[in-house]
């Protein structure tokens, strides 16, 4: 904390006032790609894992080129509790009517599926054993070519939040975050993840009718374990998260981060295992620091042997409220 | 041939052997009885001669003619002259009286340079007068910046005043006011030393063959004396620049017997900017300042007792506010250093110094958003006492003694956070404790006039102590940690060794030597830095079970020449460091990971070497003065926690490292100054490859090896201009104002490097690119100073 708050005095003090920022070429010598993992399974939804291999850093980075970055050869399987063998076969948005395309992208959370450009695949299952039960234990086992990944997670149970409220933020009048109330049980480890979507409509605007957030949107840091408070009952908030580069009207200038007054807005609070937060932990410290002198440039940690990347259980907690601040 | 170099040896041998045996000594005082520092001494004839050190002390050979006259100058002064034969050899003093005329200050030749002389090597001692006229960043003069421009001594970063010595880490330098270290020598982040050069004498910079009386770093002393006050008359001064303002007073208490000092140093940008900030600007009450204070006393009990006290206080003070969103956030960092000194001359042959210090170095964070609460604090605490004995009874030997010992206290880190009435468990007040002792004895002999040794052997033993509640890692899968507590005075940790230091001259001729050293140094106290680049929260932490003391070796070689005719020294050093038990942290650590834990179970210990070859020409005389200095190095690094164990360049490995630094005196009025600098672009790491996560809509880095890429060469010129109007005759008034022109012709040295992202996949804009950030253009500066 100490430390970041350093670095906005480092960036308000010397940076804004007499920094320059300049392109340069930089060669990256040729490296060999690695199997990226992204896998998650919540709490009565189904698995999704999707698989890509990192490239050079200044390959081109197009929608093409990133379809292409795609594993479309693997065999993946998930082991549920150590007995069930489940098959999770290559799904692609091709395969998928158009309306039916876009329903299924905002409920993942994948933008990329709806897109026309290129056809996004995912690996998955509609067995009804596949379905994520708290409690559970689930094993993935992924082989591409010569290359064997593995990667084991569990949904922890699911722990509900105490209330939620809207509170405004200081002198604004309709601005604000939502706040909740968190018993934390006490004895072992337990982390969270929290997502937020505002399901209500844009009333004005160029984004006017559309739905605010297509889907959950995990906060910058939405990630926290119970080091600090295991046991303690408290209230926390977070701010509102961005789809990375948004260029919607609230996504820029003073409503950034804030809830308006009036929103629908549905929470979605996860409980995840400590090789998952670590993951997420990291993952928003690599993108916090880059850009900045102060930091140790990092790799994300990775819960998956043979390759890198994420196999994340979530105990899904839902719940909805309007904003509004009763104080 | 043969029959020539041996005849050329034993002539040689001969006139050393009586050059060295006629060494004369004495002490050079200004009419307030105040040490003149820089003097010159010299023989009239032979207008050969020196000038005075610290404490205006000289050291000379005899002139060839016995009937000569050793005369004695400083500019403002009246100079004298006195028939040698009318003088004692050693010990001789002299009073030099000011003048309403300014004098022409004499160009003295041939002397043989307290390079050539000593055995010591890799020794430089800087001319603060000089410092004070080379071109000055923000017009802030730096003693710190000053040294980075000498060979083998390397900037921590663009316009930084930390600095690496031969290799060494930051944490590797003992910075010594008189006899206390200074942990956080810098204010602002790095950008000015905590020195305010009208509270200081000459800076000296050892970076090998570091004497007995030194430990606890394995890289370089700097030790900046503070300035005694004038025991004659009052005195008064000050500057006034773009970011900070200075007064200085100093003076009698007691005419002859007691003096004080006083020096301050303020910014203010924080004050001339309040005024023109709204009342309703959500970051008003927003703002930033450092402050420093010195002040001393000393006191001439009588000829043989002098007392000095003295304090240094300094702390920055951020403040952010948001008034709109109701955040507070306040951080003071500072260091605190009370010290007194007794010196005690026995005999003509011994004396000794007493001395006690208390040290502290606070860092603190405290912050309030709505119903939260958080404050952190990083504490260190440092009661030490020590003496050293000097004893020169025994002829052709200069023995020194001593004994140090200390005890310490270390809060990494302690955390209080609330949410409304829940107070979050981050743990109890935490401190390590530690005692340390060093006992140390070297001499400084005279072995044959060609062969000078100074040996000497240091035994340190520290000792961790309790209480202290030791985190233990979780076993079994267990997530959480198990916990070892040890009582008030349990011996948790100990280490003791042996130091042997050595260094040798080996004179050739009167004007060239050859000198080696090796040092054996242990360092009982670490900095543990996430960040790159030093930071005020960066924690200092002792030895433990877990880490152990670093450890270093140093081996140098050196040829030095004095160059009579060029008015110059030169001279060439090698050396190789080998270092063990450096530390860092583990990869993928957070600031947060120390709280409720201990810091060094998030630590990792390697190896470094470093080995490299320093060229320094220094022009030391007359008008035009400066120096070249060039440095070709390697330094590198290997852990096993880290970049899977394969060695990588040190962040401040830098290949070629060149600084030319001058001033000339055009006249009484103008006297210019100029730098230029270039070096090898720091070692950094930056991604190799990425990949896209489809979850979370963003471009995830991955680094392949530490520290594999270079930033682009760094380069710079600086100029400097002091204007001194002609002071009015029978008036104490003086005042000039100097200026100064940074990175004179722009150039954008790099900060640092990144590689940025932007837009977005889903609507396939996204750009990849790689950025260079630069922090200072030109910068313009001017300084006000006055004395009266």
């Amino acid at each position: 904390m100490e430390f970041r708050i350093l670095k906005y005095i480092g960036l308000c003090l010397t940076f804004v006032v007499l920094a320059c920022e300049k392109e340069i070429e930089v060669p990256v010598p040729e490296v060999q790609p690695f199997i990226v993992v992204e896998g998650q399974i919540e709490s009565n939804n189904l698995p999704i894992v999707i698989l890509s291999r990192s490239a050079g850093f200044f390959e081109p980075a197009d929608l093409g080129s990133v379809a292409n970055s795609l594993v479309s050869d693997a065999d993946v399987k998930m082991i549920v509790n150590g007995e069930d063998t489940i098959a999770l076969p290559r799904v692609c948005a091709s395969q998928l009517p158009d309306t039916l395309r876009e329903r299924v992208a905002s409920q993942l959370g994948l933008p990329v599926l709806a897109s026309d450009e290129a056809d996004f695949c995912v690996y998955t299952s509609f067995d009804a054993n596949a379905v994520g039960e708290p409690g559970s234990r689930y094993e993935l086992i992924i082989e591409a070519g010569d290359e064997r990944l593995t990667a084991t997670t569990e949904i922890p149970p699911i722990i509900e939040l105490d209330s939620l409220w809207y509170k405004k933020d200081g002198q604004f009048d309709t601005l604000g975050f939502v706040w909740a109330r968190l018993k934390d049980p006490a004895g072992g480890y337990n982390a969270y993840r929290w997502f937020a979507q505002r399901i209500n409509r844009y009333q004005q605007g160029p984004n006017r009718g559309e739905v605010k957030d297509p889907f959950f949107i995990a906060p910058f840091g939405s990630a926290f374990e119970d080091a600090f408070f295991n046991g303690l009952e408290f209230d926390f908030f977070f701010n509102r998260g961005i789809i990375p580069g948004s260029n919607k009207p609230d996504d820029d200038g003073i409503e950034v981060g804030y809830f308006k007054q009036g929103d629908t807005i549905a929470v979605k609070f996860t409980t995840i295992n400590k090789e998952s937060h670590d993951y997420w932990r990291s993952f928003y410290t690599s993108i916090g620091n880059t850009g900045s002198p102060f930091a140790t440039p990092t790799n994300v940690e990775s819960n998956v042997t043979g390759g890198l990347g994420i196999w994340c259980g979530y105990g899904v907690y839902l719940d909805t409220l309007v904003a509004q601040d009763l104080e | 041939m043969g029959k020539k170099l041996l005849f050329s040896v034993v002539f040689q041998t001969v006139f050393l052997a009586a050059a060295l045996a006629q060494e004369w000594t004495g002490t050079v005082f200004d009419e307030k009885n105040a040490p003149l520092i820089g003097a010159t001494v010299y023989w009239k004839s032979a207008k050969q001669g020196t000038t005075t050190q610290d404490k205006g002390r000289y050291t000379l050979t005899a002139p060839p003619d016995r009937g000569d006259s050793l005369c004695f100058s400083f500019l403002g002064y009246r100079s004298q002259c006195f028939a040698a034969k009318a003088i004692p050899q050693k010990g001789f003093t002299v009073t030099l009286q000011t003048t309403a005329v300014t004098t022409q200050e004499v160009e003295i030749t041939g002397q043989r340079s307290e390079a050539i002389r000593s055995a010591q090597m890799s020794t430089t001692k800087m001319d603060l007068k000089q410092i004070e006229e080379l071109p000055a960043f923000m017009g802030e003069v730096d003693v710190l910046k000053s040294i980075q421009l000498l060979p083998g001594v390397q900037s921590a970063g663009e316009g930084n005043s930390g600095f690496y010595v031969r290799g060494g880490g930051p944490d590797q330098n003992l910075i010594l006011l008189d006899k206390a270290p200074v942990y956080n020598a810098s204010h602002l982040l790095g950008l000015f030393s905590v020195f305010n050069h009208n509270a200081i004498g000459d800076p000296t910079l050892i970076k090998g063959g570091m004497p007995a009386q030194y430990g606890n770093r394995l890289s370089s002393v700097l030790h900046v004396p503070s300035k005694d006050g004038n025991l004659q008359e009052h005195q008064f001064g000050g500057g006034i620049g773009l970011i900070a303002s200075r007064f200085h007073a100093n003076g009698p208490i007691v005419k002859d017997k007691v003096s004080y000092m006083v020096a301050a140093r303020r910014t203010y940008i924080d004050a001339i900017a309040d005024p023109f900030i709204p009342n309703d600007a959500r970051a008003k009450g927003s703002g930033y300042f450092f402050y420093d204070l010195n002040a001393k006393v000393t006191a001439k009990l009588s000829k043989k007792d002098v007392v000095e006290v003295s304090l240094y206080q300094g702390d920055d003070v951020f403040n952010f506010v948001n008034n709109r969103s109701d955040i507070n956030i306040r951080i003071p960092w500072g260091n605190t250093v009370v010290q007194a000194n007794y010196e005690r001359t026995f005999s003509a042959d011994l004396k000794a110094d007493f001395y006690g210090y208390y040290n502290q170095y606070d860092f603190a964070l405290q912050s309030q958003f709505d119903q939260f609460t958080l404050g952190i604090n990083s504490k260190i605490e440092d009661y030490s006492a020590g003496s050293d004995w000097y004893y020169s009874g025994i002829k052709y030997h200069n023995i020194q003694f001593g004994v140090q010992t200390s005890r310490n206290k270390y809060l990494p880190t302690y955390a209080e956070a609330s949410s409304a009435e829940t107070t979050f468990d981050t743990g109890d007040r935490n401190p390590l404790y530690s005692n340390q002792l060093a006992l140390y004895v070297q001499d400084e002999w005279t072995v044959s006039p060609l062969l000078k040794i100074q040996a000497g052997l240091r035994y340190s033993l520290f000792q961790h102590i309790g209480p202290f509640k030791r985190f233990l890692e979780p076993e079994g899968g267990n997530t959480l940690s198990n916990v070892k507590l040890f009582g008030r005075g349990d011996v948790i940790a100990a280490y003791q060794g042996l130091e042997p230091r050595l260094s040798m001259r080996l004179a050739v001729t009167e004007f060239d030597a050859i000198k080696a050293s090796f040092t054996k140094n242990y360092q009982y106290l670490h900095l543990a830095s996430i960040s790159p680049v030093s930071l005020p929260t960066d924690i200092w932490i002792p030895s433990s079970s877990i880490i152990k003391p670093q450890e270093g070796y140093q081996y140098a070689v050196g040829y030095f020449k004095n160059l009579p005719d060029w008015k110059s020294e030169f001279s060439l050093e090698l050396y190789y460091k080998d270092m063990y038990n450096l530390v860092e942290y583990k990869d993928n650590t957070n600031p947060e990971d120390n709280i409720n834990n201990n810091v060094d179970n998030q630590l990792t210990q390697g190896r470094g070497y470093s080995y490299g070859a320093e060229f320094f020409l220094k022009r030391k005389y007359g008008n035009f003065n400066g120096w070249l200095g060039y440095t070709y190095s390697i330094t590198r690094r290997r852990f096993d926690d880290i970049n899977e164990g394969r060695e990588f360049p040190a962040k401040y490995d830098r290949t070629h490292d060149l600084s030319l630094v001058g001033t000339y005196k055009l006249n009484e009025k103008w006297t210019f100054g100029a730098n230029f600098i270039f070096g090898t672009g720091n070692a950094i790491s930056l991604p190799t490859s990425r990949y896209f996560s489809f979850l979370d809509g963003r471009v995830l880095s991955v680094y392949e090896g530490r520290n594999t890429f270079r930033m682009p060469n760094y380069h710079r010129f600086d100029v400097s201009a002091t204007y001194r109007p002609e002071p009015k005759p029978d008036k104490k008034w003086r005042h000039w104002w100097t200026f100064s022109l940074y990175n004179v012709y722009s150039r954008q040295n790099p900060y640092f490097l990144y590689f940025d992202v932007e837009g977005n996949i889903a609507s396939n804009n996204l750009d990849l690119n790689a950025k260079q950030v630069s922090l200072f253009p030109i910068l313009p500066s001017v300084t006000w100073n006055f004395e009266f």
